[in-house]
């Protein structure tokens, strides 16, 4: 994997991270690069996901290895600081103040994001409520909200004062499939084009949002490209059958009632189909099990 | 079975921090005490006893409960068994701010007659201030107050503590003097039952749960 | 919305966004504040102590007559209150981020763990602004109930700073204790120091955040620089500057912080000093010298008026006294067939003891030996027969005025009858006589209840919870049921002889009868009616009624099974006959 070229104060590299948490290694000599766009970063639970998007929101600090956001060293405090002025972040696991409203807890991110007019804090919070369909709720307690809804709140205070870097750590759980749309709309539609990087369990947000995928095992990087691309490492390797067979890595039935089978052999009587970013990315994890 | 998962969902931590703190302040007092030759009394235990409350205020909470209600178990049974092995450690503490109080009061009438004032009474009233204050925290935890629990249930308790000892007409009831010690003793026994069965109802599962039987599905074929 | 708006939208305020994003700590602190204020002012907490602090208040004040040199303090006691729930709720806010979940979150944010202090910190002054109100309402129900002497400011604001210190400190610990209950047990602890200050000796219940003195109350007047509110003020200033630089101190990595922080600890250090050195110093003997000459020899600064030939010494701004002493005492005497030939007086007296070492700390044994000497000379040790005491610092107010009115009447009765007082001095053994089966004690409650206008018998009750279960006194041989007045045990007046239950009976009978037929019947025989020696009988039957016989029963031979009777340690005492 190859290392994007560095360009002063526009793209976000990591080199040679490492970041352990007692005698699990989390992350082990990553080196990756993020231009402008959305980069979707793929990978089982453990993986090293929120590590790593921990790090480049500068929220946790590397064992080892560099960090460049938009040319600035988060080790540094004063370049940590003009970082998160630049910065949007949902965390995955993502509190809120219960007795807050929308609106009230909207306001009071916005003032920790230093937007400290308040004629200009009102209409940023306005244009995130609209933007993510909450502005029905606006002077709603937060206790009183769905998960979904929360969640539409977790991604409206990321996308306060318009970030030129937005971290997002499973932004689509909890949504339903019409929210969804909507957040790929969204994220599509951002002005200033930001360097947007965000993990997901949901294949389908990758095929349809990301121009580039990164996947993650066992907290090393295993495939970075397009998703086409790793659709394409599992090519030949995929078959449609009307039952399970043993000899393959990973069965399943689908919604058409045949069986997906991801293998090194075609099992009888089985048809090859035309894999997919799943397909791909379960063949990569299933081979990085192997290891 | 859930006796491990009950232990170990208790708030040991902040019970004995509660326990520790008021047991620290009566001591520093009785040292205090034997220092300048006068006795603690009743209300010097009194006052030690609140930190214990604090900390018992923020037992009855079962961060679960929405996941547990849909089992076959009762939730309540969590929270019940917290209370429960929380008694005993708040007993303890009793007696032993007891005994420092006892301790002073020896020291200072040794070759004397005098006879310190009974302390049933004063038992009595630490039973129905942890009772009251488990009820107020369980029905904390069934309010939009939920997560806060303690830091609620606790405030509220100290307010009807304060209720009972200084609003008039009513410190006739508990307090003694102006009541008497068999009065003032009953009247907390009954506080105690009122407020432990309000924390039965207050701990019970909520509505939801079904109060009929399933019936059973038909077996697969 | 579709995309496309959404686009525009994001395009109109990214350019500004950015231009401003760089703007200064302080409006970014102010702005948080301005957020917080409402939060904390608005608490269900901080409500609820201004509540309760309201109510300790008002029953702390609603029985005496408000002197402002106490009053203040009392202020404070409920600001006391109001300081441990706004600690609570401060420590709420502080470890509100981390205790929600969004530790990581705000610390992906530009603004750093110490200014969002800071704006918590300066997010205090919704809860100064409760104190305020606090405070206000407070002054204000004292100035109606007719406060005595002017507030001290320096008290005042001490209670203000009282609250914000205890925020202050609530916001230290939330930032490194998110659990409640840290908040619950640190103001627990608090309230605890508050509560038993007292019990230190000399002027070390000065440095706590508050204390309680019952002697405040007892004082004509304050004392200059006592007690030492300004200086108060200043040690809690101190403190709350000392526990807020701690706060961001607890939460600041910023090497520039430091040197501000640094700056805040020595004037926290020096005013705290400078306060407890204040309150530390000894009250100067000039000043105690005249407080203890004022109770010795009241007549040096009170001021005496004589209204109907009685007359009234009263210390300076007690005069709105005045008009509640005339009236029963007039309408005592209109009653009288004859006045005594000594005339009455009516006069406040001091009661302050020099064993208060918050008082006279710092003075020596033969200063104290002095002034403990002066104290033992009041008169209030040795009434004269003539003089009615009001003690100083127990007048009540609002409907425990009709007690006192009572109280003066009875004094007034008991002058006319010629009943001896009792003496109520540090020096005096606090004996008093019982008027058994005399003419005279039903004539002087007869005189009293009709004086004060008191119609319905059962306002007066003849022992404890209305039975006749209640004290009892031995006079001679035999033993007597007492009767206590609604208000005697508050000490409005220096108490005379102790009633008795038959004497009152005789009286609430007397009262029911017409007033023209009493009149004619004390007219009649007046000297002997005032006859240690004539008795309740002779009077009954002079009426025309039958005379009230209660004996107190025999005890039982048994005791009843949970029942302990307890042997005295030593002689009971009997109390003696009124024979003079």
């Amino acid at each position: 994997m190859t290392v994007s070229a560095r360009t002063m104060a526009a793209t976000v590299t990591v080199t040679g991270l490492s970041r352990s948490y007692g005698t699990t290694r989390a992350l082990q000599d990553v080196d990756l690069g993020f231009d402008r766009g959305i980069t979707g970063l793929l990978g089982p639970n453990g993986a090293g996901k929120t590590t790593l998007l921990s790090v480049l929101a500068t929220v946790a600090e590397p064992d080892a290895g560099q960090v460049s956001v938009f040319g600035l060293n988060p080790r540094i405090k004063a370049e940590r600081v003009a970082v998160r002025r630049r910065l949007g972040y949902l965390p995955q696991e993502l509190g809120y103040h219960r007795h807050f409203t929308v609106a009230g807890f909207l306001d009071y991110m916005a003032i920790l994001k230093e937007i400290s007019d308040r004629h200009l804090r009102a209409d940023e919070v306005t244009r995130v409520l609209t933007v993510t369909g909450l502005e029905r709720l606006a002077g709603k307690r937060i206790r009183t909200l769905s998960g979904g809804m929360r969640q539409r709140l977790g991604i409206a205070q990321a996308l306060l004062g318009s970030p030129d870097l937005l971290i997002l750590d499973e932004p689509t759980a909890g949504l339903d499939p019409e929210q969804r749309l909507r957040f790929r709309e969204l994220l599509s539609d951002l002005p200033g084009n930001p360097v947007i990087v965000l993990s997901t369990h949901q294949a389908d947000d990758i095929s349809a949002i990301c121009p580039r995928v990164v996947v993650l095992l066992h907290g090393q990087v295993c495939f970075t490209g397009t998703p086409a691309e790793l659709a394409t490492t599992a090519a030949g390797r995929v078959w449609a059958a009307s039952k399970r067979d043993e000899s393959v890595y990973l069965s399943w039935r689908g919604g058409d009632g045949l069986w997906r089978n991801i293998g090194d052999q075609r099992p009888a009587g089985a048809q090859a189909v035309t894999p997919t970013v799943e397909d791909g990315y379960l063949l990569l994890s299933h081979a990085a099990g192997a290891r | 079975m859930i006796a491990r998962h009950v232990v170990r969902t208790t708030p040991w931590v902040t019970l004995i921090a509660g326990c520790l703190t008021g047991t620290a302040l009566l001591a520093a007092a009785a040292y205090a005490a034997a220092t300048q030759h006068w006795a603690l009394n009743q209300d010097a235990v009194r006052l030690a006893f609140l930190p214990v409350i604090a900390a018992l205020a923020f037992v009855p909470r079962d961060p679960f409960r929405p996941m547990a209600q849909t089992a076959p178990t009762s939730a309540w049974l969590t929270s019940a068994g917290q209370i429960l092995l929380t008694l005993p450690v708040v007993a303890v503490t009793c007696l032993a701010q007891l005994r420092l109080m006892d301790y002073t009061i020896a020291r200072l009438s040794r070759g004397t007659t005098a006879h310190a004032p009974a302390i049933y009474p004063l038992i009595a009233q630490l039973a129905g201030w942890c009772a009251l204050t488990l009820a107020a925290a369980a029905c904390c935890d069934r309010s939009r107050y939920a997560n806060l629990t303690g830091a609620v249930a606790g405030p509220v308790s100290f307010v009807i503590f304060a209720l009972a000892r200084y609003a008039p007409r009513i410190d006739r009831l508990f307090d003694a003097p102006p009541g008497t010690a068999h009065a003032v003793t009953a009247a907390w026994y009954i506080v105690a039952a009122t407020a432990t069965a309000l924390l039965v109802a207050a701990l019970r599962d909520r509505w939801q749960r079904y109060a009929r039987k399933l019936r059973l599905v038909s077996r697969p074929r | 919305m579709t995309a496309d708006a959404a686009t525009r939208a994001g395009d109109a305020s990214g350019p500004v966004l950015t231009a401003t994003r760089r703007t200064s700590q302080m409006r970014i602190v102010l702005g948080l504040a301005r957020a917080e204020a409402p939060l904390l002012f608005r608490s269900v907490l901080v409500l609820a102590g201004m509540l309760a602090g309201g109510v300790l208040v008002w029953n702390l004040t609603r029985s005496a007559e408000p002197l402002w040199w106490n009053t203040a303090w009392q202020i404070g006691e409920g600001q006391a209150i109001l300081a441990s729930t706004v600690l609570i709720a401060a420590q709420l806010a502080a470890g509100r981020a981390r205790r929600d979940g969004l530790g990581e979150l705000y610390d992906s944010f530009p603004v750093s763990a110490a200014t969002r202090t800071a704006a918590h910190l300066t997010s205090l002054i919704g809860a100064a602004a409760v104190s305020v109100l606090f405070i206000g309402g407070a002054a204000a129900w004292v100035q109606i109930r007719g406060g005595v002497g002017t507030p001290s400011a320096g008290v005042l604001v001490g209670g203000v700073l009282l609250v914000v210190a205890a925020g202050a400190a609530g916001i230290a610990l939330g930032a490194r204790l998110p659990h409640p209950l840290a908040g619950v047990l640190a103001a627990v602890v608090v309230f605890a120091l508050f509560l038993e200050s007292y019990r230190f000796p000399g002027a070390i219940p000065w440095l706590f955040p508050w204390t309680i003195s019952g002697q405040f109350g007892a004082l004509y007047a304050p004392l200059t620089n006592y007690p030492p509110g300004g200086a108060h003020a200043l040690e809690l200033a101190g403190i709350a500057i000392g526990i807020a630089a701690i706060a961001i101190a607890l939460t600041s990595d910023r090497a520039p912080h430091r040197l501000w922080l640094a700056v805040a600890g020595v004037l926290s250090v020096a005013l705290v000093a400078t306060g407890v050195a204040a309150q530390l110093r000894p009250i100067p003997t000039t000043e105690l010298n005249r407080l203890f000459r004022a109770e010795a020899r009241p007549s040096v600064v009170q001021h005496c008026t004589t209204a109907s030939d009685v007359r009234y010494c009263l210390y300076p701004g007690f005069a709105s006294q005045l008009s509640a002493l005339e009236k029963p005492v007039n309408n005592v005497i209109s009653r009288l067939p004859a006045r005594p030939a000594h005339a009455l007086t009516v006069a406040q007296a001091m009661l302050v003891s020099p064993g208060d070492s918050l008082l006279t700390h710092g003075h020596g044994r033969q200063q104290l030996a002095r002034w403990n000497a002066e104290a033992n000379a009041a008169p209030a040790n040795a009434p004269a027969a003539s003089t009615i005491y009001l003690i100083v610092g127990i007048w009540p107010a609002g409907a425990a005025l009709a007690d006192a009115r009572l109280a003066v009447a009875l004094g007034a009765a008991e002058w006319a009858v010629n009943l001896p007082p009792s003496a109520i001095g540090f020096a005096s053994s606090g004996a008093s006589c019982v008027p058994d089966d005399q003419a005279r004690e039903a004539i002087a409650i007869w005189l009293a209840i009709t004086a004060t206008h008191v119609h319905t018998a059962l306002q007066l009750r003849v022992g404890p919870h209305g039975t006749l279960g209640g004290p009892t006194s031995e006079v001679g041989h035999k033993m007597i049921f007492n009767w206590t007045y609604p208000g005697e045990f508050q000490g409005y007046i220096s108490s005379g002889p102790q009633l008795t239950a038959n004497g009152y009976l005789l009286a609430a009978k007397m009262a029911a009868l017409p007033a023209a037929k009493v009149a004619r019947v004390l007219d009649s025989a007046w000297p002997t009616w005032l006859n240690w020696r004539t008795t309740d009988a002779q009077l009954a039957r002079a009426l025309g009624i039958r005379a009230p016989d209660i004996t107190v029963p025999a005890p039982p031979k048994k005791p009843r099974p949970g029942v302990t009777f307890v042997e005295p340690t030593g002689p009971i005492p009997v109390t003696p006959i009124c024979a003079s």
